[in-house]
């Protein structure tokens, strides 16, 4: 039998609450008034109203008499906190945060002089200052009652703060996954004293923090704003952080470093005034490599930065690239653009785009469909055709601007005639485990003797992508003494010290055992891109990290990945596909199906250079058989494979039957 | 509603906007905005001067453009202010078009929009009963100089290519 609770979350702090017998607010579920089904209406009416400057999204749920317990699995989780983190579940709100004053942040004397992220001047951090004044503005409004949560919500997305299912989550921008170890501290900083002491990398290159108060954000923007952070534009219907090759401006292979292009996007596109209030999110991603890390053609724009036979820069176009709810593998749109006409095409694809997206219907307002519906060639005419138009000098990066924006990057003073024999290293790699590290979690650097290195945010069993304040300033150090203060974030939700001496690399993994941070799997099938899931997303319809946990803890023999090779195994908990499940070798996608969390597995997707599109292989696999499931998928390839076969490529070469034979038997 | 300009000062506003009841028969005079589909079927010639053109955000800009030399003011409205497409109209009016009258925001806008508003070329708005001109000064007021931009800003306007 079921009753009706109201739930809400609290205006200031997001804490999730329960409208009690005397019509309060209670955090504890036990207090919950309980209505019959009827009763409802009559209860329910003018609460949205009185309560609006107390509480948001107020609404019944139903609960099981018996239990007390909500109904929804979501509620469940709701009023319980997180499953994957009983450390955290049922803190009262004033134990779950520190009390001030705070001690200075790390930007009062943390510096990274080196590290290769765009300098801000005094009127670039002002222009920051400035936003986290006005988004303090717009919160009192709020709190006082001026902004509707209608009005509101917006202007917040706007700076990367929603509300999801335990309380507000704030999203940071590190535009390209480029960060200082001064601003990783300042990082640290804020999970320590504003939250709950860690941090989750997303796969756009962003970090998010998962329990902010509203009436803390315009202090965590502020503190944000010293170290020349932000979250400008990581949410909301706008152009969002560019992402690019999380080894850019490293990477040996690389023709042009897509640094200085992202950031040129990046401050074009902020506050741009036409195109904040898109039909919907817009993601562009760029590359200067012949292997694409950065997935650029499922972006809404990807670029592609190479030189002509000339030696002059410039790109290549794709665009209506995205995963979601239709996933679409972009199509070319510019075969050569020169740097001079950069922002001109991309401005003209937003004003076609910005005119022309449908606003009737959320599922469809992204560009992928808009091209889909006017045929291709339709669309590219359009956008020649905007393009051609423009004023002749408008928005033209010259020579001159170029250099400028060139100049605000420091190159990394790396050292020359370094040996480039592995000679010592490798002498000192008696050890298999640093071997089997070093071949997985390291990349061929443009400079003799250095290497880029990855560190796992993978650990068996671990929670991807999440990393606790201590971690974060363990890696801060790590980058000061071996990587010139330098950090990545790749979108598989890992770090990376770019510039590390290959002589070192031995010594900077001794320290990265002791740190914990030494798991050699990257690429392999434990380096497992999962979105948050359930557990924390108020869009999710399943649980994604638990399935991910025991997925990676079966595989977590270090032998049995090394054999089984590079396999991509992303997981999203809902359509919207945040964990990129279409683009990995092995996808898996959360459902519920009545009240239960089942598991639709794609094969063949990739995000690289021949990008494709997962296919799912049969019907969802429950959660309890999702490990086993994907233990069949893998041992058909091993059975399946020619020697250094990929997974992906003996997909590619015999299809999905061996593989639906192996998960669901014959027939 | 009131009406203010670029620099959220309440103006007069003296324009007669067009009413759902009455459009079809209306005798054209002057000071009067007439939807643009309206005043397509007309004579361009015999239009009354000054004279407004009242857009819908799925108006293609093009229809406009034979109507542009014989409008003094072109209200653009916003049905939604998460509904951006008013802004491309007004980007598209002012930048590949050039007109120079006055560009008027109606409809469902807040004061955080201003700033977008003006940059995209709106010369004045008609503000929402419920967020009445006081609530439209910028809450950093810009200096004469304008409020800081980030470098790339500062360099396309040095350059005098616009920094849009």
């Amino acid at each position: 039998m079921e009753q009706i609770v109201v739930t809400a979350n609290r205006l200031a702090d997001g804490v999730v609450v329960w409208l009690d017998r005397e019509g309060a607010w209670s955090e504890i579920l036990e207090d919950a008034a309980r209505f019959a089904q009827d009763d409802m209406p009559a209860k329910f009416e003018g609460l949205g109203e009185t309560h609006a400057s107390f509480a948001v999204d107020i609404r019944a749920v139903p609960i099981a008499t018996e239990t007390g317990m909500p109904s929804a699995r979501r509620e469940r989780l709701r009023s319980t906190g997180p499953s994957i983190r009983d450390d955290l579940q049922s803190a009262s709100s004033s134990d779950r945060w520190a009390t001030g004053p705070h001690p200075a942040p790390p930007s009062t004397y943390s510096q990274s002089p080196y590290a290769g992220i765009y300098r801000y001047d005094e009127y670039d951090r002002q222009f920051l200052r400035n936003r986290a004044a006005t988004f303090r503005d717009q919160v009192n409004r709020r709190l006082l009652g001026e902004l509707s949560e209608d009005e509101f919500k917006p202007l917040r997305l706007m700076n990367g703060l929603y509300l999801q299912l335990h309380g507000y989550m704030l999203r940071v921008a590190l535009p390209y996954g480029v960060v200082s170890a001064a601003q990783m501290r300042q990082l640290a900083y804020v999970a320590r004293y504003y939250d709950r002491g860690y941090g989750h990398f997303t796969t756009r290159q962003n970090i998010q923090f998962n329990w902010p108060r509203l009436q803390d954000v315009p202090d965590i923007l502020a503190v944000l704003a010293e170290a020349d952070l932000h979250c400008i534009q990581t949410s909301g219907n706008c152009v969002r952080n560019v992402t690019t090759d999380h080894f850019a401006g490293a990477a040996a292979e690389e023709l042009l470093d897509p640094r200085l292009y992202a950031e040129i996007l990046r401050q074009w596109s902020t506050d741009h005034p036409e195109f904040t209030y898109l039909p919907r999110k817009f993601k562009i991603a760029i590359t200067g490599s012949p292997q694409d890390r950065a997935a650029i053609r499922v972006h809404d724009i990807g670029i592609i930065g190479s030189r002509n036979a000339e030696g002059e820069a410039g790109f290549q176009i794709f665009a209506g690239g995205g995963l979601g709810r239709t996933p679409v593998v972009g199509i070319k749109v510019r075969n050569w653009l020169p740097v001079r006409d950069l922002l001109r095409y991309v401005e003209a694809i937003l004003r076609v785009y910005n005119a022309l997206g449908r606003r009737d219907n959320i599922y469809k307002a992204r560009i992928k469909i808009l091209i889909r519906d006017m045929k291709s060639e339709t669309f590219i005419a359009m956008i020649e055709d905007e393009f051609a138009a423009l004023p002749a000098e408008h928005n033209v990066l010259g020579d001159d601007i170029i250099a400028a924006m060139a100049a605000r990057f420091t190159p990394p003073p790396l050292e020359s005639r370094l040996p480039d024999t592995d000679s010592r290293d490798m002498a000192e790699a008696a050890d298999r485990a640093f071997r089997a590290w070093r071949k997985t979690n390291t990349h061929p650097h443009k400079a003799n003797g250095y290497a880029s290195v990855v560190i796992s945010l993978k650990p068996a069993g671990g929670i991807p992508g999440d990393i606790s304040a201590n971690e974060m300033d363990a890696v801060a150090k790590l980058a000061d003494s071996y990587s010139f203060g330098e950090i990545r974030v790749s979108h598989e939700q890992n770090l990376i010290l770019p510039h590390v001496r290959k002589d070192q690399l031995n010594e900077l993994w001794r320290a990265l055992v002791d740190a914990r941070l030494a798991t050699g799997n990257i690429g392999l099938v434990t380096d497992i891109i999962s979105c948050p899931g359930m557990d924390y997303c108020a869009l999710a319809t399943a649980r994604s990290i638990p399935v991910a946990q025991r997925i990676a803890r079966h595989f977590a023999d270090p032998d049995l990945q090394a054999l089984i090779g590079p396999v991509d195994l992303n997981i999203s908990g809902c359509i919207n596909a945040c964990g990129h499940h279409h683009v990995g070798h092995i996808g898996l996608l959360g459902v519920d199906k009545n009240g239960e969390e089942v598991y639709q597995i794609t094969l063949g997707g990739s995000g690289e250079e021949q990008a494709s599109i997962g296919a799912i292989i049969g019907p969802a696999v429950s959660s309890d058989r999702i490990v086993e499931a994907i233990d069949s998928v893998i041992k058909a390839y091993l059975a399946h494979r020619h020697e250094d076969e990929r997974f992906l490529d003996t997909y590619r070469r015999l299809g999905s039957a061996p593989f639906k034979e192996a998960v669901y038997g014959v027939n | 509603m009131a009406l203010i300009d670029s620099g959220a000062r309440e103006i007069p506003d003296t324009w007669i906007y067009p009413s759902a009841e009455h459009t079809a028969e209306v005798v054209l005079e002057s000071r009067m905005i007439i939807p643009v589909s309206s005043l397509l079927a007309l004579a361009h010639e015999a239009l009354p001067r000054p004279l407004g053109g009242y857009a819908t955000p799925d108006m293609a800009p093009d229809i406009i453009l034979p109507l542009l030399p014989y409008l003094d003011l072109v209200v653009v409205e916003f049905p939604r202010f998460r509904d951006g497409r008013g802004f491309t109209i007004a980007q598209t009016l002012r930048k590949r078009y050039g007109f120079e009258g006055d560009i008027r925001a109606v409809g469902h806008i807040l004061p955080d929009q201003f700033a977008a508003l003006i940059g995209c070329g709106f010369s004045t708005v008609l503000t929402p009963t419920d967020h009445p001109p006081v609530q439209w000064t910028p809450p950093l007021s810009p200096s004469s100089e304008g409020p800081p931009r980030q470098l790339l800003h500062r360099l396309m306007t040095q350059a005098g290519k616009g920094g849009e």
